[in-house]
């Protein structure tokens, strides 16, 4: 028998009889169990979410939820097709054992698998003060609950909303509230909204549109505290300029954190930045060695990324969770040399106060930024940015259908700047330094973020930039 | 940057892979619709009768970093799809199923296909699900 | 075959009902010059990058003069016809997406997004009128006794143009669609000339109507869209009396022709490929999906000659230099069998067809969605109503333009005419 008819034979039979767990029932969770399925798995499969709800999507809950549109609950993601799984849904992971290859449950249960897939994300990053954090009125959001106590909240028409952070979120936030009318003041640390994911010279940009819509916008401040009333519910809050001001309802858009707590002693390259997987979503363990029969997906995934010097990139973007679920389930029933690559080109989007913004590539590794399209002046426009003479990142402002002309110079490593357009020519067009901030200096985190070459995550930090 | 070849490779090995996966996800989604109409059809006879709910709830999920705010589909279903903007596109998730002939027009004018829509009778949808613990 | 060749077999009048063939003999250099210093793009992936690059421009000025320095070539006499404020197909951003946003704001979202929902009692109704007048009969020409009345009564609601007139404009749009949108051979004969001259005179006329019709309503402000543009009070504010006249132009003749020549379209389709009626009687659910099928396959707009370089592009193996005329061919890409597997075949429930049908990039049809309300209901009604209809010729006669392509006349026999 050769070696090929036996590689053979066991992808066929794990394909028939094997035992897939997917850990995290949210997008990528989802998506994965579906690719499985196409990929002609036929074996047991058990889903296992810590939330008590169906996969749902969680953009629409910072946008149309909060403005009362739409309901909390009412977000539950399609189907491409029906899984076949046993759902355990409502009950946590609490533990990994890689030598029994079993995932324990907080009641206690144990469920074996054969492979198994890690989605579980991240979690809001909550207040820091266990306290004012218990406070009635103080919100972080994430998931479908969240948002719906926040909606409701908003419903009741508090007298000023504090939002702590001006990253996307919390920046989306703001324009609903100012939708419904609201006061809102934002606070955020560093000196312009969206600063860490898109740096100081759009920020600006982002700035003002947060002013122009009436937000109450503090840079360069941090809250300090959060006081409440006789009954509990959070009433004012002291900044850290001293300023002190009154609010009826407080939301933390801090950042996220990796939920990988329930790897400790798995032995896993879990940490900070998520758990450490090599293209091909394996994970690696914690000397470096990649695995088996563990896989990785979504936002608690960081894969090193061709395009990015080969740095593992951490990313929490919707388009991630789907294409690396897919590629994670298609490699758990391969093997070499049927296994495919996840090399995403990082895109996300953000709809505030009138603006739909959309970016490409990782404009954070990037030194210099050019408007290379349109006006800033009237917030449509196409912004590029290079690093060491290449593209490696664009955004558009209500510029989106030309976004895909600047994703293709990023695949090629096109030079930068970019050729002018044949019109519509942006009254400066010379690049600039693009100003992100020294990592070192705290700040929102942003949604891509590259971690450096380290694949056990010991020490692995936001790079600071090479000049 | 000389990894430019390198990655030019892999990266298109992967970009066929993604539009491999796109192709297979629409796909699945095109036979599970069929299934799911099927026995809407069993239910319903043969007309789909706008306006009449039948008991089915439907799912969509917009790709939004597909979307370029064409706006193709906002008037044919306004009561689920609405403009943010001029760009920004919002829509309602979950819609009522008397919106079923609107958000199919609306997913067919796409023209970057970014509209996935999914009808389930409640209960029909997967075998085993599980109960929370 | 040389592309020269292919190309001029494409676009001859003859070849009309079937231009495909020679789009494959073109696609197989997917980017290429076919004289004259013109470039036709026919490769989906091509046409793709094309449509979302800066550095194509519509503004038909570049044209008139890149030709004027041609000296052996005469600038293209279709462009004349939309008068010297460009609309919005032939005019580049800024401009153009000012002018985009001015007209949208009374058409469509962000501003106005149910006056296209609100035309569907009408249009619904419309439709049963027009069946119920075949009533009785077996025979039916669905190009002027269906897909014609319905956009034509819509867009001139819409824009507040007299329907009464309908006969005259009909005439002249008819004269300049087969006198200036013709960009075969034949265009150069002595038939091809006098068919240009007239096309010339009608478009003169067309303008002039549009321009009195404008005039009254700068001075009688009124609830309808051409009012609207002049009167606009948004951000944006009003266009010039010029720009709104070359806009009522476009609007009027795309608003019309091209919905005809869909819904014609997607009848011929349907029932030429056997076993599609009555699929999609037995579910009109996959009726949206079969209009954009049908949409790749036919392409009412196969190209729109506006666009050029405006530095050297590389791109399809060549490089397009500075200047150079290009032709964006979507019924051509619509067919590119890297990117259609079967690219021929009608598949109503194919996946992911991402075509081009309404064009792509910031020049998608303005109209559209006002477009697919009314092919929707008409092959809706079509196919709930219609008992056993059957082509009786086919191919049916086609018009003139290679441009904007459709039926001339499109003969169905039927058994009967269903109750509503």
């Amino acid at each position: 028998m050769s070696t090929a008819t036996l590689v053979s034979d066991v992808v066929t039979s794990f394909k028939s009889s094997g035992r897939i767990v997917i850990v995290g029932a949210s997008l990528a969770g989802l998506r994965g169990a579906e690719a499985l399925r196409n990929a002609g798995f036929n074996g047991k499969l058990t889903i296992i979410g810590d939330e008590p709800h169906e996969p749902y999507d969680r953009p629409p809950l910072s946008k149309q939820v909060l403005k009362g549109w739409v309901p909390a609950n009412h977000t539950t993601l399609p189907r491409a097709r029906e899984v076949d799984a046993e759902w355990r849904l409502g009950v946590a992971a609490t533990g990994l054992d890689r030598k029994t290859k079993t995932v324990r449950l907080a009641n206690g249960d144990e469920v074996p698998y054969d492979r198994l897939l890690i989605a579980t994300g991240v979690r809001s990053r909550p207040w820091f003060n266990k306290v004012e954090a218990a406070l009635e009125g103080v919100f972080t959001i994430r998931t479908s609950d969240d948002a719906g106590r926040l909606q409701a909240a908003l419903a009741a028409k508090p007298r000023r909303v504090l939002i702590v952070g001006a990253g996307f979120i919390g920046s989306e936030m703001a324009s609903v509230c100012r939708e419904l009318g609201l006061e809102v003041t934002v606070a955020e640390r560093a000196d312009a909204p969206l600063v860490g994911a898109l740096g100081g010279v759009i920020g600006k940009i982002a700035a003002e549109m947060q002013r122009d819509h009436g937000v109450d916008l503090r840079l360069g401040v941090s809250v300090e505290a959060l006081e409440g009333d006789a009954a509990g519910h959070v009433r004012r809050a002291r900044l850290s300029d001293k300023v002190t001001i009154d609010v009826d309802v407080v939301v933390a858009s801090l950042g996220s954190i990796r939920n990988i707590e329930w790897l400790e002693g798995a032995g896993l390259a879990a940490g900070f930045w998520g758990v450490a997987c090599d293209a091909g979503c394996r994970a690696f363990d914690v000397s470096g060695v990649v695995t088996d029969s563990i896989f990785v997906a979504g936002d608690i995934a960081r894969a090193p990324h061709v395009l990015y010097e080969y740095q593992f990139l951490s990313l929490e973007h919707w388009d991630n969770a789907v294409f690396g679920a897919a590629v994670a389930a298609h490699n758990m029933v391969s093997l070499e040399p049927d296994r495919r690559p996840h090399l995403p080109l990082p895109a996300f989007w953000s709809g505030q106060f009138g603006v739909n913004i959309k970016g490409v590539g990782v404009q954070s590794f990037g030194d210099e930024v050019v408007i290379a399209q349109g006006s800033v002046k009237e917030r449509r426009f196409a912004a590029v940015y290079g690093k060491r003479g290449r593209i490696v990142g664009a955004v558009t402002f209500n510029h989106g259908k030309w976004l895909q002309y600047y994703g293709a110079l990023i695949e090629r490593s096109a030079s930068f700047p970019p050729p002018p357009p044949g019109y519509d020519h942006p009254a400066d067009m010379k690049p600039v330094p693009a100003e992100f901030p020294d990592p070192r200096t705290p700040t929102a985190l942003p949604t891509v973020v590259l971690t450096g070459h380290d694949p056990t995550d010991r020490a692995a930090e936001f790079q600071p930039r090479r000049r | 940057m000389e990894t430019t070849g390198r990655m030019k490779d892999s990266y298109l090995t992967t970009m066929k892979g993604a539009q491999e996966y796109n192709d297979w996800m629409i796909e699945f989604a095109r036979i599970n619709v069929n299934a799911a109409f099927d026995s809407a059809q069993e239910l319903c006879g043969s007309e789909i009768a706008i306006g009449k709910g039948r008991g089915l709830n439907m799912r969509i999920v917009v790709d939004l970093n597909r979307c370029q705010g064409y706006a193709q589909c906002v008037p044919l279903a306004p009561d689920v799809l609405k403009l943010h903007g001029e760009e920004a596109l919002m829509y309602d998730p979950n819609p009522d199923d008397s919106q079923r002939q609107r958000v199919l027009r609306a997913a067919a004018s796409c023209p970057v296909q970014a509209i996935m829509v999914d009808m389930h009778d409640k209960g029909v949808h997967d075998k085993g699900k599980g109960t929370a613990s | 075959m040389t592309p020269e060749t292919a190309w001029a077999e494409a676009m001859k009048f003859e070849n009309r009902p079937n231009p495909y063939r020679f789009f494959d003999e073109l696609r197989k250099t997917p980017v290429v010059h076919v004289g004259n210093g013109v470039y036709v793009v026919t490769g989906y992936r091509e046409l793709m990058t094309l449509a979302h690059d800066p550095r194509i421009s519509s503004d038909t000025r570049r044209l008139k003069a890149w030709a004027a320095g041609k000296a052996e070539s005469e600038p293209d006499p279709s462009l004349e016809a939309y008068g010297e404020h460009g609309s919005i197909i032939q005019s580049d951003p800024p401009d153009h997406d000012r002018m985009r946003r001015q007209a949208m704001r009374y058409f469509g979202p962000p501003h106005t997004p149910d006056l296209i929902p609100s035309m569907e009692p009408a249009i619904q109704r419309l439709c049963n009128e027009l069946l119920d007048k075949a009533k009785g009969k077996t025979r039916i020409d669905i190009v002027d006794e269906y897909a014609y009345p319905v956009p034509v009564m819509v867009i001139c609601k819409i824009l507040g143009v007299p329907l009464k007139d309908e006969p005259q404009f009909h005439a002249w749009i008819y004269d300049f669609m087969a006198g200036l949108m013709d960009m075969g051979p034949e265009a150069a004969t002595e038939e091809g000339k006098a068919r240009k001259e007239k096309g010339q005179a009608s478009a003169a006329a067309l303008k002039q109507y549009l321009t009195d019709l404008i005039k009254g309503y700068i001075k009688e402000p009124a609830d309808t869209l051409l009012s609207r543009m002049v009167h606009c009070d948004g951000p944006d504010g009003p266009m010039t009396p010029g720009e709104t006249v070359a806009n009522a132009a476009l609007l009027l003749v795309a608003g019309h022709d091209s919905t005809v020549n869909t819904i014609s379209h997607c009848v011929l389709t349907v029932l030429r490929n056997p076993g599609s009626f009555e699929l999609l009687r037995r579910r009109p659910e996959l009726i949206p999906g079969a209009i954009e099928e049908v949409l790749r396959l036919q392409s009412a707009v196969q190209f729109f000659p506006s666009r050029s370089a405006t530095a050297d592009i590389e791109i399809g193996g060549t490089v397009i230099p500075k200047g150079s005329p290009v032709l964006l061919m979507y019924g051509a890409a619509n067919r590119d069998p890297l990117r259609f597997p079967n690219p021929n075949e009608f598949d109503p429930e194919r996946p992911d067809n991402q075509h081009f049908g309404w064009g792509s990039g910031i020049h998608t049809c303005f109209g559209g969605p006002l477009a697919r309300l009314e092919v929707n209901l008409a092959l809706e009604t079509f196919i709930r109503r219609v008992e056993n209809p059957r082509l009786v010729v086919d191919p049916p006669e086609y018009r003139r333009s290679n441009v904007f392509r459709g039926p001339r006349h499109l003969f169905v026999d039927f058994d009967g005419i269903r109750e509503q």
